[in-house]
């Protein structure tokens, strides 16, 4: 009987644990709140964002530092948003550049459309810790 | 009679767990599935759908911001001939089909039929006009057509060099812009692409 009192202590606890296990979320405007990992790269850091309206269009430099002592690769590809959040323009391709050994490697994008107001920066890189940011 | 509750309960229990499996709504061999067209493909070290991919995104956005274009409002463009200079085959048509998409999807520029969809637009205009089957009012007149403001044209060469088991291929495609009343050249940019394969095995 004790030990149906305790099921919902049990769950209550992991629940707790889950939410401690997790990062908390990135800060608005901050450049994770722009970056989308897909699993977190060992090497590679997205240290500098700016964007920018030219022309009408939304233009994007992201600055990529990679710290090893290696050649390291990277793939990325934006992600356009409107005011609404809603995708413009389609997927885009992903972009393979290579980033030299201490080297920051400067990513330049121009929005597809005038109706977009806001971005991501989706990167992979193959040396990841294999965890999900 | 036991023998036979325990078929049963284990037919039940079969159909209540296939009912439960979520069925795909697929009919396939096994042998085929589908991948991510944008993907990076590295199969080969030919020209491919990245190649073709990173050339119509990295022209079109630069073409976007060029400021003979965002300068005049909407002004029709059409596209001249990419010629393919590299020593492999190379649909160029389906490289500027990609540019002129994404340009037209930005709402800034409009298209004429290019060279290659004129007799299809002369053929449906003839149509319509002389073959007496379309009401007069209600038919597209003949000579209507708008001339571009501007023509876009290019070429994409590549160089190989072969050292050992390593193959190297330089692709670069040059596009332009030219006013077509004044001929002056009004935007160019060049897109580079490098890529090497090793087949040596150690």
């Amino acid at each position: 009987m004790n030990l149906f009192k305790n099921i919902p202590l049990a769950i209550a606890l992991s629940v707790l644990c889950a939410c401690a296990s997790q990062n908390p979320p990135p800060r608005p405007g901050s450049i994770n709140s722009k970056v989308e990992q897909l699993s977190e790269m060992s090497y590679l850091q997205v240290t500098d964002l700016r964007a920018v309206k030219r022309n009408h269009l939304l233009t994007v430099q992201a600055e990529i530092n990679n710290t090893d002592s290696d050649n390291q690769q990277l793939y990325y590809r934006f992600k356009w948003l409107d005011a609404a959040g809603f995708t413009v323009g389609g997927e885009e391709a992903w972009k393979p550049v290579l980033v030299y050994a201490y080297q920051k490697q400067t990513l330049s994008a121009v929005a597809p459309s005038p109706q977009v107001t806001d971005f991501k920066l989706v990167v992979q890189s193959p040396d990841n810790t294999g965890e999900l940011p | 009679m036991e023998k036979y509750s325990n078929a049963f309960k284990a037919t039940t229990l079969m159909l209540i767990l296939s009912g439960c499996a979520t069925q795909s709504p697929t009919l396939s061999s096994g042998n085929v599935e589908y991948g991510d067209s944008k993907t990076v493909e590295t199969l080969t070290n030919e020209f491919g759908s990245t190649d073709l991919q990173t050339i119509a995104e990295s022209m079109s956005s630069s073409l976007l911001q060029s400021p003979a274009l965002f300068g005049k409002s909407r002004p029709l463009v059409t596209v001249a001939e990419v010629k393919n200079r590299t020593s492999e085959y190379i649909d160029t048509k389906s490289i500027t089909d990609s540019i002129r998409a994404k340009i037209l999807k930005s709402g800034m520029v409009r298209f004429a039929v290019d060279t290659s969809a004129m007799q299809t637009q002369v053929d449906e205009l003839t149509r319509q006009n002389q073959t007496g089957l379309y009401k007069k009012s209600k038919s597209k007149k003949m000579g209507n057509m708008e001339g571009a403001d501007f023509r876009i044209e290019g070429t994409i060469t590549s160089i190989v060099k072969r050292a050992g088991d390593v193959k190297d291929v330089y692709y670069k495609f040059s596009l332009q812009l030219v006013d077509n009343e004044s001929g002056v050249m009004e935007w160019a940019d060049e897109k580079e692409i490098r890529k090497t394969s090793n087949k040596s095995m150690f």
